[in-house]
């Protein structure tokens, strides 16, 4: 097999199966991509900008006001400061 | 009516449920409590405008507690809300689709990368997560980034939801769910590498 069928059977495993990027079969795809630099990198900065997106996009408080709203949109006011 | 007597804790129970589902007003606003904050951002990282997070929040739980006696705990009360949030949220998505500019989404070729000149992203990429420029460009690529190719996105590499819950709270099957989590993430990665060569950031 070239390395251009590895590349082409790495992007379909990772297609494919649509892996998660810290699993088994997308450290395999990552080895044997090491046959092909090019799409080493890419692949790399592929998973380093979805923990950035975990960083950049990590879950906030819900802000007082918001949740004010909710409970009286429900008729839960009374009941807020009990739950 | 079954009130609760006990003390409420964080945790979902058969009784708070059926406590709910009997009308307990307390026990409702006691699952309102423990959800609405994860709910509440499901419907930010969906909707990307707090406005529209908001209106989403609400719109879910009026309709959880509207239709509270059909849910028959098979699954948890927070994966039968969370998949009303989903439901509701795309609804919004579907609208606002309508009126907005998508941008198209080309697979690379991995082929055509064999001698091609890519850069690596330098270490420092991570801690510059503090700049506001940079979590702005983050955040613009995501909002630019297809509806249907960012729910996937959303709930498999944030929310963090298995490819087969995506799918059905999507409903999609699962291979597509793989395909377009793969195109949103080669769309982010793009943007991204756009945005580090204008900023000088890439050799």
């Amino acid at each position: 097999m070239t390395a251009k069928h590895d590349v082409e059977l790495q992007k379909k495993i990772c297609m494919d199966f649509g892996a998660d990027l810290g699993s088994e079969l997308c450290q395999e795809v990552g080895s044997l991509m090491e046959e092909c630099p090019e799409c080493k990198v890419y692949y790399d900065t592929m998973k380093r900008s979805v923990k950035l997106y975990r960083v950049v996009e990590d879950e906030c408080e819900l802000p007082n006001a918001v949740s004010e709203r909710l409970f009286k949109v429900l008729n839960l006011d009374e009941l807020k400061k009990d739950a | 009516m079954h009130p609760i007597n006990r003390e409420l804790t964080n945790e979902e129970t058969p009784e708070l449920i059926q406590s709910a589902q009997d009308g307990d007003r307390k026990a409702q606003s006691h699952l309102v409590t423990m959800y609405s904050a994860r709910i509440y951002n499901l419907g930010l990282r969906m909707l990307r405008n707090n406005e529209d997070a908001e209106d989403m929040l609400q719109e879910t739980f009026i309709t959880a507690f509207q239709k509270i006696h059909t849910f028959k705990q098979k699954s948890t009360f927070y994966t039968w809300v969370y998949r009303i949030g989903v439901n509701i949220a795309l609804g919004k998505l579907r609208k606002q689709s309508r009126m907005k500019i998508s941008y198209s989404i080309q697979e690379p070729d991995f082929e055509n990368l064999h001698g091609l000149k890519i850069s690596d992203w330098p270490e420092y990429i991570e801690t510059k997560v503090s700049d506001e420029e940079f979590r702005i460009a983050l955040k613009v690529a995501l909002d630019d980034l297809d509806e249907k190719y960012r729910s996937v996105f959303v709930l498999r590499d944030l929310e963090g939801l298995s490819t087969a819950k995506t799918a059905v709270a999507l409903e999609l099957s699962e291979s597509n769910v793989k395909v377009r989590l793969m195109r949103a993430r080669l769309f982010l990665r793009d943007r991204m590498n756009s945005f580090l060569k204008r900023e000088g950031w890439l050799v």
